[in-house]
């Protein structure tokens, strides 16, 4: 067993510095004490690249990051033996996520998240039921139905995975949804800088907006950091609040596969001995989020030093958050497969396509009718 | 040199599509991901006394 964990550490080491690499490539070496400026500041030094890429298409670390880890991913064939280390990329986001707890205090977590719950809830409610009837309608059958209206509601593809046995889909279900869900995706991480640019949302409006409206969670994280990427002395407001969105939603995910359970296993009239309370919600509860709250205890009793403005150990910890979620998201871009995306298709393409569009654009004409500029 | 399933690509491995993760289950990855930033933040504060 050790030596299986220590051959898995072993083995791992190549794939992690080679996303490393890339992320050192497009950020810079400024905190490692590397004489490297990182490629966003060229192309930022530049008066054109720095006018179109960098201000309007938003072209900056992080998503610099992703594009050269999809097409790394896809056009160099990378010997086998890499992969276990690129395979870890989850496990830096969520390292990323809980460091990130350092950020808020518990009277910003009650604030944003009061707001966050409310919204929340109301669209995995609306989007749930769209695409279950959305699904009865074009007769796509409930099984697949269920795992795209998590995937669409809750958090894309961790969503799909975790329903997929709960409601017995075929694999072909399954395929079909996470090749829509992850199109969706990656045109999100795109798209939503660039629209919350030309119809300048603030940072706070923009969180909202992504944190609502993006499928999954690395997405939710890649978009708030290519809007406003902040600093280490002023941290990125997008990211503060569209990251309690995106926590908010992932809480409910346990919730939202017990539903689908059972609403399927009715309209399929399957046998429901085995979906329970332990089953359907405890084995499903994103645990790493306890970290995130043990952060944010800390940083409210101030046992981090002062926040305002920040002592060197919360600067050393948003630092190091920066980095992991640099190799996380750099990680994330070399698992989107081309071959994947071209697998979309079918009646799940267009009952996930209508849904997740819907739920985006729904999203922002609440933002830009009810979310306040500050939070 | 032999390969094992995990050092597959995510695309290859058990011919169908999953979110590839190095661990059995996602509950063991949140472990993972606790201990560690335990251990990141003791020695944060251990580098700042």
């Amino acid at each position: 067993m050790l030596n299986d964990r220590a051959s898995f550490i072993f083995k791992a080491i190549p794939g992690i510095l080679l996303m490393f690499a890339i992320a050192l490539f497009t950020m810079g070496g400024q905190d490692l004490g590397i004489p490297w400026p990182g490629l966003e500041a060229y192309l930022r030094a530049h008066p054109v690249t720095g006018k179109i890429l960098v201000d309007v298409l938003r072209f900056n670390y992080i998503l610099l990051s992703i594009i050269i880890g999809m097409l790394v991913g896809n056009l160099v064939p990378l010997p086998g033996w890499i992969w276990a280390g690129i395979s870890t990329s989850r496990l830096f986001i969520k390292l990323g996520v809980i460091l990130l707890g350092s950020l808020y205090s518990f009277t910003d977590v009650a604030r944003l998240g009061l707001t966050a719950i409310l919204l929340v809830l109301a669209f995995i409610i609306i989007t749930l039921t769209f695409t279950l009837w959305l699904g009865k309608k074009t007769g796509l059958e409930p099984a697949s139905a269920a795992v795209l209206a998590a995937g669409t509601a809750v958090c894309g593809i961790s969503a799909i995975i975790a329903t997929a046995p709960a409601v017995r889909a075929k694999t072909a279900d399954v395929v079909f949804s996470i090749g829509t869900i992850l199109s969706f995706g990656v045109a999100s991480i795109f798209l939503f800088p660039l629209v919350g640019n030309l119809l300048h949302l603030t940072p706070h409006q923009f969180g909202v907006w992504a944190g609502t409206g993006i499928l999954s969670s690395g997405q939710v994280l890649a978009a708030c950091l290519i809007f406003d990427p902040g600093t280490t002395s002023h941290a990125s407001v997008s990211l503060k609040t569209g990251e309690i969105y995106n926590l908010t939603r992932v809480l409910f995910l346990p919730f939202v596969v017990l539903a689908l359970a059972v609403v399927s296993s009715r309209s399929a009239r399957l046998p429901d001995e085995h979906i329970t309370v332990h089953t359907g919600l405890w084995s499903k509860f994103p645990v790493f989020v306890l970290g995130f709250l043990v952060m944010v205890f800390l940083t409210s009793l101030g046992l981090l030093g002062p926040t305002s403005p920040p002592s060197a150990e919360l600067i050393t910890i948003r630092k190091l958050y920066n980095w992991f979620f640099a190799i996380g998201l750099t990680g994330l871009g070399m698992q989107i497969s081309f071959s994947e995306l071209r697998r979309a298709g079918g009646k799940p393409l267009l009952v996930g396509t209508a849904a997740a569009l819907g739920k985006a654009v729904l999203a922002l004409l609440v933002v830009l009718l009810f979310v306040p500029e500050k939070p | 040199m032999k390969q094992t399933p995990e050092d597959l690509p995510p695309k290859k491995r058990h011919g169908e599509t999953q979110l590839f993760t190095p661990f059995a289950t996602e509950r063991m990855e949140d472990y993972a991901a606790l201990t560690l930033s335990l251990l990141i933040v003791l020695i944060v504060l251990m580098l700042h006394q």
